[in-house]
């Protein structure tokens, strides 16, 4: 029993491990489109709405936001730092704001779909 | 894309420098006929290019993601190497057991394989948007 449990949360950290790879574009952008922030907000953004489940390093979060300047998809302006040095604010381009929008429909409400929803707050009968 | 980066320019001088010491070594290694030096003078050379071109294109990996960095850097060393010997050559002070010819040899082997590197680019940037691989954007 203790090996199925341990199984199990094996297999569901590296089922989060891969699927954080690929949600956290999607965190980025949904905190760009709160308003822009810099890369301390947008981690702080992130890490306290998904429940602390991502968890992102800033430079992870420089090298994303980079790909995504030259991209088109955000842009930043300097701002000042509280105390400290300038501080690049981020945010989303209208092109980001676009492909967002179209990725949200098309890969997103598709869980808020009944049936979707139904199935996955279904709860398989336990097995004796 | 930015084809020129800040990283490049720097890489461009240093290659300009090292050609410059590597064939001012090579002349006088030749005339000393210290064979063993002018071998280790080209190892270092080669070894002196490669770290240099992996530490800035490093750099400029981490600020611009674009995935030609070593075409690049490949055709900057060829250029900058090909006018600095050919300037050690006619400008400098050569040892006369250096032939033009042997310049014009390697440019045109080196020539070869920039050009296969090239071809390669060319195919692999279908795979790219805006210069960085689409499996790495998001």
């Amino acid at each position: 029993m203790k090996n199925k449990e341990e199984l199990s949360k094996q297999l569901l950290e590296a089922w989060e491990e891969t699927h954080k790879k690929g949600q956290l574009t999607l965190w980025i952008f949904l905190a760009l489109r709160d308003g822009p922030k810099y890369v301390s907000e947008i981690k702080a953004f992130i890490e306290s709405n998904t429940a602390q489940t991502i968890i992102c390093e800033e430079q992870s979060l420089y090298r994303a936001l980079r790909k995504f300047q030259q991209v088109e998809m955000t842009g930043f302006n300097p701002g000042k730092g509280q105390g400290g040095p300038d501080r690049k604010y981020y945010y989303i381009t209208p092109m980001g704001e676009d492909i967002l929008d179209q990725f949200i429909e098309r890969n997103i409400r598709l869980f808020f779909r009944p049936e979707i929803e139904s199935i996955m707050t279904r709860k398989q009968p336990q097995k004796s | 894309m930015k084809i020129f980066t800040k990283q490049l320019a720097i890489f461009a001088v240093l290659m300009a420098v090292y050609t410059f010491a590597f064939r001012f070594g090579m002349s006088y290694f030749i005339g000393h006929a210290a064979w063993v030096w002018l071998g280790i003078s080209s190892m270092t050379f080669g070894l002196t290019i490669g770290f240099t071109a992996f530490l800035l294109g490093k750099s400029e990996g981490q600020e611009h993601s674009l995935f030609d960095l070593g075409l690049r850097f490949h055709a900057t060393s060829y250029l900058v190497w090909s006018a600095v010997s050919f300037g050690w050559f006619y400008l400098g002070n050569p040892n006369p057991h250096e032939h033009v010819e042997d310049i014009y040899r390697i440019m045109i082997y080196w020539g070869c394989v920039l050009f296969i590197h090239t071809i390669i680019f060319l195919i692999t940037r279908k795979d790219t948007i805006r210069g960085i691989r689409k499996d790495e954007i998001f």
